[in-house]
């Protein structure tokens, strides 16, 4: 009675789905991608508090030369009000590998897989403020509520993965602005939604069985699947209590794989230093943690992967409203290395060409100060980059001005960056629909296209 | 179009760069001195400069998008005569005005476009185009070209006839059947259809099951045993209409379907967004949910009080406390998400009024009017003009903090004390009323351009402020009014709005008509104690949260000399602004003088009228007679026995306010006014009523009117979703095109007719629903049927349902006795469990079994639901969710599993359980009596008492250890029978 087709989390749940996609009038859990994908997975760094362009991967002469003077454009209004003079970048930028792609020196270890990096210049947001720029980053949509790329890929492909969640969330410590609805399913089925994954101490709610003994919690084990036969057959083996039943299966499945998932026992200690969990500083050793686990989790097929950044003390992640310096150099310390390590592992492994690596923040910042030594939040123009799985390597697209402050050549529109995401998964960003709210809903919404020009 | 300082500097830059293109642009600038400004024909050399600079960038960069083949925002631009005709937005150009033509401030990347989209034009490019419309954007003759067509018409009419939602509910006479076999009119419909395809409905569902799944349905909670035996042994023809009546009455019955109903309203208690700030007394909302259902009250009633209870004459008045009752429904106004900080505060706005149009027609009309806030609704028959028409009662309103007056003892008060204070008035010599000698001069009526401009000099009292509260009084303080101090009478200055008159501890707002922004400072002459003033911007109510980009726009007041504040508002100038002047109880608040003006710097005062003051009180006290001092102490011991009011969200009146048609959605290009109305294609061409301040008491008799076909279709459509698992019309939200059709329009005709006739009670319609045979049928079915109605479409046996969050935990507390049964009341805290991390967390977790409480009494708190009702798919509160999901994912079972909340109470309940009983059957017969309400069968029993044997050995310890027990209890309520209704 239960209808296995296509695997992984969805699957499982498929027959209880299939009943309440009818009830909800949607078309059901559409199977497979519309095309040829170039990336399996995806691997979302995401940057939270809105790194400076200026600061890291777009370099600025005139923002050099203007140091200090009166900003020379119109500003527009800023979170904060508090607009200051022009702002030169404090960290020196150099041509890095054969691409001579520039980097800071807040970088110095991604400046090495420069050539693997396609850097988008000219991002823009909606939104000055964060919470609303996370939902917008997070769902196209800045409002509470709606479905997050990761659950849009689940409902558009599920998961190969057959004892894990398609959809996890490392969680660093620092959950964003906006809360975990940046991670939420919205009015996707639950399905689709994300798991929280700690990479320190219990990695899963309600994973860790409350009895330890092993014969007891076997029994008990036995004891339902039996007593549950008798309720399906007394249920007449509705399809709901059928799939709820098989349901358990794979959270059984889960308790044990999720163990072996987070023990990093087997890695040697050179791939371990390499995702810098010997460094010195504590969120790097974090950081490390989670994209040493992001790999772990690709290599067995879990579909999208989102990190966010460590809690450390006394910087507000890449929030700099002030002294950018230690809160930048703080911040990129604890993931430079991490992402660096990430990469190179991914290479190594002959993963990195399935999986796209997506490194962003909700915004940029001000190439004015804020007070004096700070950065504003700006949605106007700012920097993403892409590597892996169908993007093309060591190159830069688009371009904002002369100061970083706002995109001027090829910009680029969240939904475009996130039509191209599921395009490179194999997915039409324009057909992977839910109907609600009287309206077939897309990641999209009603906009988005495809950078071709970033494209392998 | 809108002009401002960056368009001047991107000029600036242009020129520029224009003068290095040097000869060309000479040219042009020469014809331009004496060509024509518009209208042909144009110079010879203004045509070569169009052909050769300026149509090659129209083709290059414009046309692939606003062209033949295309045409967004139903734009061309390849003809002149199409960028003079324009698109959604208006004419593209203006000859021979570059600053308000829309073209160029989309080629600056201005406010409005940005265009081209991807790319900026380089900076002489602009400039040569703003050089073309500077000197009438000459065209080549003959080449006129085509204008874009005019978008297909969005023809209501015609919408609205072709759809069956929009037909009046008319009811329909029951089919005849052949065998006569419908016990119910509900049963002739169903049965009918099934006739018509062949098939027979399945049995009765035995009475255990049945009385399952109806005290579920009507409470939320399993029957206990007992019910169940005394429903088996009831052998009377009316057996389950007497336990339906009885789970009706139930108190929980409010609890159980009032949770339904938050669903629709997306009910919360924070505001969500970054710092999840709290909603206060939110929960008051949720009580007045319960207790209107409990009480049946009637749903249109229901629905008017949501809409406009504020406003009601005579409202309804709370059971016990007897307060208000029915202003706590327009809480539901206020129950969104909301932004602290935004940068852009109308766009804000239009955010919150789209969520409030939302909810407002998904809840009450099952239609999708926020689908038109860029455009005409794409299937539906609303219009851009609807959604505006709609959007314009809640811009007219603002939300207050309500003060709540229980047993009436603030309104009782608030009338003696002005009766004594009137008394003491003319003990003083006073009270003449109407003999108001105008002490101050009053201003010209117009002012010099720029000198201050007084807003309100309250020589009337404030006549033309809304009041809420006592503290104001009705009256203005007028020349030789007086107020009681602690140290005696006081003389009060005329033209002085006083919320102190008649003591210290009644509480009273007062708020201003809804104005422009059009100076940047606001001074304030007032003087206060704990009272505040509150300038509020495009509706903006959270800078008490965070100052941020609304800094001084809420000021306390601690101070008994007049003097001025004030406020500065640059930031938001042509922005619309109310003042609110706030004595929230103790203290008071006093004003004489609100001024506008283009400094920051206070005006001098018009004219002081402090002496004249002074010498009244002088004058009063010489006349004052013996009554005064039994007046004042009277007035003194009346105010001190006054009690806090209790508060509560709500919304207030505020001016009335038709909003603008924002075409694309977007505040910086207004269309058309678009007046206060319901919905066209239910109006029809009716005038409609001359509204008062917001116009929502109008709407509320409006929408609640016969001719609306939706508010009894789709309250109906809900009721019978929740007993039959699906709505008549699946999508129960969405009654318009895109939305499913009726199964059976004619049985949902009837439904909603018979719930109109029967005055709106949702407990008679659903006890109609719940006596027909459609709803007690057992669940399973002939293979036969199965095949021929897979979905069930056809209702031709029971569904099965899986049960929500909320009655799994409920039921969870229930069997192990922990349920705490207490209605009503501020939230239990969320218990936070170490993975709920974020801003706005609460410093303290609530107890890990909420305290027993029903899950509706647990606190909702946007950014840290409970993650079991999550995983049991509780709605986000974003918007109106009318039907709940019902996944099947591995957190469902991890919860049973391992959640330390569903352990304790398997750890209660075996407890319980071991008391209770004495042999081992027995007890597992009870357990199964009590989870599952029903008997076990000998298989069950003897598989647990082999397991109950096994844990024993494991464990090495006897038969009545509560571990065995707990173990067994902990597997029963992991079975799907637990959570499942058949």
């Amino acid at each position: 009675m239960l209808r296995r087709s296509a695997g992984g989390f969805g699957a499982l749940a498929l027959a209880g789905l299939l009943a309440e996609s009818a009830a909800a009038g949607a078309d059901g859990m559409p199977r497979g991608a519309h095309f040829a994908p170039k990336a399996r997975s995806v691997i979302f760094l995401y940057m939270d508090g809105g790194p400076s362009q200026m600061d890291t991967f777009d370099p600025k002469p005139r923002l050099q030369a203007e140091h200090g003077q009166p900003f020379k454009m119109k500003m527009e209004p800023t979170q904060f009000n508090n607009n200051g003079l022009t702002l030169g970048s404090p960290w020196k930028f150099a041509k890095h590998c054969d691409s001579g792609l520039e980097v800071s020196e807040l970088f110095p270890h991604v400046a090495r897989c420069a050539d693997d990096l396609t850097v988008i210049r000219s991002m823009t947001s909606e939104f000055s403020e964060h919470t609303s720029a996370n939902y917008f980053l997070h769902t196209g949509a800045g409002i509470q509520g709606r479905p997050t790329a990761g659950a849009w890929t689940m409902y558009g492909l599920g998961s190969p993965c057959q004892n894990l969640p398609g959809f996890v969330v490392l969680n660093g410590g620092l959950i964003p602005p906006g809360g975990i609805d940046n991670f939420g399913n919205g009015y996707l089925p639950a399905t689709c939604q994300a798991s929280l994954l700690r990479p320190e101490g219990e990695p899963v709610a309600n994973l860790r069985p409350l009895e330890t003994l092993l014969a007891a919690s076997a029994a008990k084990i036995n004891l339902r699947q039996r007593l549950d036969r008798f309720v399906a057959e007394r249920f007449h083996h509705a399809d709901p209590v059928e799939a709820a039943i098989a349901n358990y299966e794979l959270a059984y499945r889960m308790q044990a794989a999720i163990p072996e998932l987070v023990d990093l026992a087997d890695e040697t200690a050179a791939t371990r230093r390499l995702y810098g969990l010997d460094a010195e500083y504590a969120p790097t050793r974090t950081f490390g943690a989670e994209c040493l686990l992001a790999r772990r989790l690709v290599e067995r097929g879990v579909r999208f992967v989102e990190l966010t950044c460590p809690a450390a003390a006394g910087i507000d992640r890449w929030d700099q409203h002030a002294r950018l310096v230690e809160g930048h150099q703080s911040n990129a310390r604890a993931v430079d290395q991490p992402i660096a390590g990430l990469l190179t592992d991914l290479k190594a492994r002959g993963l990195l060409d399935e999986t796209l690596v997506w490194w962003s923040g909700e915004f940029g910042r001000t190439p004015f100060a804020q007070g004096v030594d700070g950065r504003d939040h700006n949605p106007f123009g700012f920097t993403c980059w892409l590597a892996g799985g169908g993007v093309r390597r060591g190159t830069v697209y688009g371009a904002t001005d002369e100061y970083g402050y706002k995109a001027v050549e090829d910009r680029v529109e969240m939904h475009d960056l996130h039509a191209t995401i599921l395009h490179l998964l194999g997915i039409d960003h324009e057909r992977l629909t839910f109907r609600f709210s009287g309206r077939d809903m897309r990641l999209t919404d009603v906009a988005g296209r495809i950078l071709h020009g970033i494209l392998a | 179009m809108i002009m401002n300082a960056p368009m001047l500097m991107a000029r600036t830059f242009a020129v520029v760069a224009a003068t290095l293109l040097g000869g060309v642009f000479a040219v042009a600038a020469d014809v331009a001195s004496e060509g024509p400004i518009d209208g042909a024909p144009f110079s010879s050399e203004q045509i070569e400069f169009f052909e050769a600079k300026i149509r090659p960038l129209l083709v290059t960069h414009c046309q692939e998008c606003h062209g033949p083949d295309l045409q967004e925002a139903n734009l061309r631009l390849d003809s002149r005569a199409a960028l003079l005709s324009g698109g959604d937005t208006g004419a593209a150009i203006e000859p021979g005005q570059p600053e308000a033509s829309l073209l160029i401030d989309a080629v600056r990347y201005g406010d409005v476009y940005q265009m081209p989209p991807t790319e900026q034009l380089a900076a002489g490019d602009v400039a040569l185009l703003e050089e073309w419309v500077r000197i009438g954007a000459p065209w080549s003759p003959g080449a006129e070209g085509a204008v874009a067509e005019a978008k297909p018409a969005f023809d209501l009419q015609a919408r609205k006839a072709g759809h069956w939602a929009w037909h009046r509910v008319v009811r329909p006479s029951p089919p005849e059947l052949a065998d006569a076999s419908a016990t119910t009119p509900i049963d002739a419909f169903v049965l009918a259809k099934l006739d018509d395809a062949g098939l027979a409905p399945a049995s009765q569902a035995d009475r255990a099951t049945l009385l399952r799944r109806a005290t579920f349905d009507l409470t939320g909670l399993p029957p206990t045993w007992a019910e169940i035996e005394a429903f088996e042994r009831d052998e009377s023809p009316d057996a389950f209409a007497r336990q339906v009546d009885r789970l009706l009455a139930s108190p929980h019955f409010g609890e159980r379907w009032g949770r339904h109903w938050l669903d629709v309203v997306r009910y919360a208690e924070t505001l969500g967004h970054e710092s999840d700030f709290p909603l206060t007394n939110a929960w008051r909302y949720r009580d007045y949910v319960i207790r209107a259902l409990n009480a049946d009250v009637p749903y249109d009633e229901f629905v008017q009080e949501h809409i406009a209870g504020d406003l009601f004459d005579s409202p309804r008045i709370h059971p016990t406390e007897r307060f208000n009752e029915s202003i706590l429904a327009t809480a539901f106004w206020y129950l969104g998400e909301a932004v602290h900080a935004p940068v852009d505060s109308r766009a804000d706005q239009a955010t919150r009024l789209e969520n409030q149009v939302d909810v407002l027609t998904k809840a009450f009309l099952g239609l999708t009017v926020a689908c038109a806030r860029c455009h005409d609704h794409k299937f539906d028959a609303i219009s851009t003009r609807d959604y505006y028409a709609l959007a314009g009662f809640a811009a007219s309103s603002h939300q207050q903090v309500a003060c709540l007056d229980p047993n009436g003892e603030l309104e009782a008060g608030a009338a003696r004390l002005q009766e004594l204070h009137r008394r003491g008035g003319e003990a003083l010599g006073l009270g003449r009323a109407g003999t108001s000698q105008g002490v101050r001069g009053t201003l010209p009526a117009s002012h010099a351009a720029g000198a201050p401009a007084t807003f309100e000099g309250f020589d009337d009292g404030g006549a033309s402020w809304f009041r809420s509260g006592w503290a104001f009084g009705d009256t203005l303080a007028d020349r030789g009014d007086w107020r009681v101090t602690p140290s005696g009478p006081e003389m009060l200055a005329a033209g002085l709005a006083h919320s102190g008159r008649y003591g210290d501890r009644l509480p009273g707002t007062l708020r201003s008509q809804t104005f422009t922004i059009e100076k940047p400072y606001l001074h304030y002459r007032v003087a206060g104690r704990q009272a505040k003033v509150r300038l509020i911007v495009d509706g903006y109510a959270m800078d008490p949260f965070t100052p941020l980009l609304f800094e001084g726009f809420t000021f306390e007041l601690d101070s008994d000399e007049l003097g001025w504040r004030s406020q500065n508002a640059s930031r938001y100038m042509g922005h619309r602004a109310h003042i609110e002047l706030i004595d929230a109880g103790p203290g008071y608040l006093a004003v004489d003088e609100i001024v506008f003006s283009d400094s920051a710097e206070p005006p001098t005062r018009r004219q002081d009228s402090a002496s004249a003051a002074t010498s009244d009180i002088a004058v009063a006290a010489a006349d004052a007679d013996d009554d005064l001092p039994k007046i004042l102490a009277e007035m003194s011991a009346i105010d001190a026995a006054l009690p806090a009011p209790a508060t509560a969200v709500a919304i207030g009146d505020g001016s009335g306010e038709d909003l603008r048609v924002q075409i694309r959605g977007n505040y910086k290009t207004p269309g058309e006014e678009a007046p206060r109305r319901l919905l066209e294609a239910i109006t029809g061409d009716d005038e409609p009523a001359p509204l008062q301040g917001s116009g929502r008491r109008e709407l509320a008799e409006r929408i609640t009117a016969a001719d609306n076909p939706f508010l009894a279709r789709v309250m109906a459509n809900r009721v019978w979703q929740h007993l039959f698992g699906r709505g008549l019309v699946g999508t129960v939200d969405n009654f318009g095109v895109l939305g499913e059709r009726p199964t059976h329009p004619e049985l949902l005709d009837y439904v909603a007719s018979r719930f109109v006739e029967e005055n709106w009670s949702v407990k008679r319609l659903i006890r109609e629903m719940m006596l027909s045979d459609a709803y007690q049928r057992a669940a399973e079915s002939s293979a036969e049927a199965e095949r021929l109605d897979p979905q069930n479409r056809l209702l031709h046996r029971a569904n099965v349902r899986r049960l929500e969050g909320e009655a799994i935990r409920d039921a969870l507390l229930a069997i192990s006795d922990r349920l705490d049964r207490q209605q009503f009341g501020p939230p239990v805290p969320i218990h936070l469990t170490s993975f709920m991390d974020g801003r706005g967390k609460p410093a303290e977790s609530g107890p890990l079994d909420g305290a027993g409480r029903r899950s509706v009494y647990l606190e909702v708190r946007r950014n840290f639901l409970s993650p079991f009702l999550l995983a049991f798919d509780m709605p986000v509160p974003a918007t109106c969710v009318g039907q709940r999901s019902s996944s099947n994912v591995p957190a469902q079972a991890l919860c049973l599993l391992n959640d330390p909340f569903v352990l304790e109470q398997c750890d209660l309940w075996a407890k319980k359980v071991i008391e209770n009983h004495g042999n081992a059957e027995d007890r597992i017969r009870e357990m199964y009596r009590k989870a599952f309400a029903r008997s076990a069968t000998g298989e069950e029993i003897d598989a647990a008492k082999a397991f109950l044997d096994d844990q024993a050995a494991t464990y090495g310890v006897g038969g009545d250890d509560v571990r065995v027990w707990r173990d067994l209890c902990h597997v029963l309520v992991n079975l799907k029978e637990f959570i499942y209704l058949n």
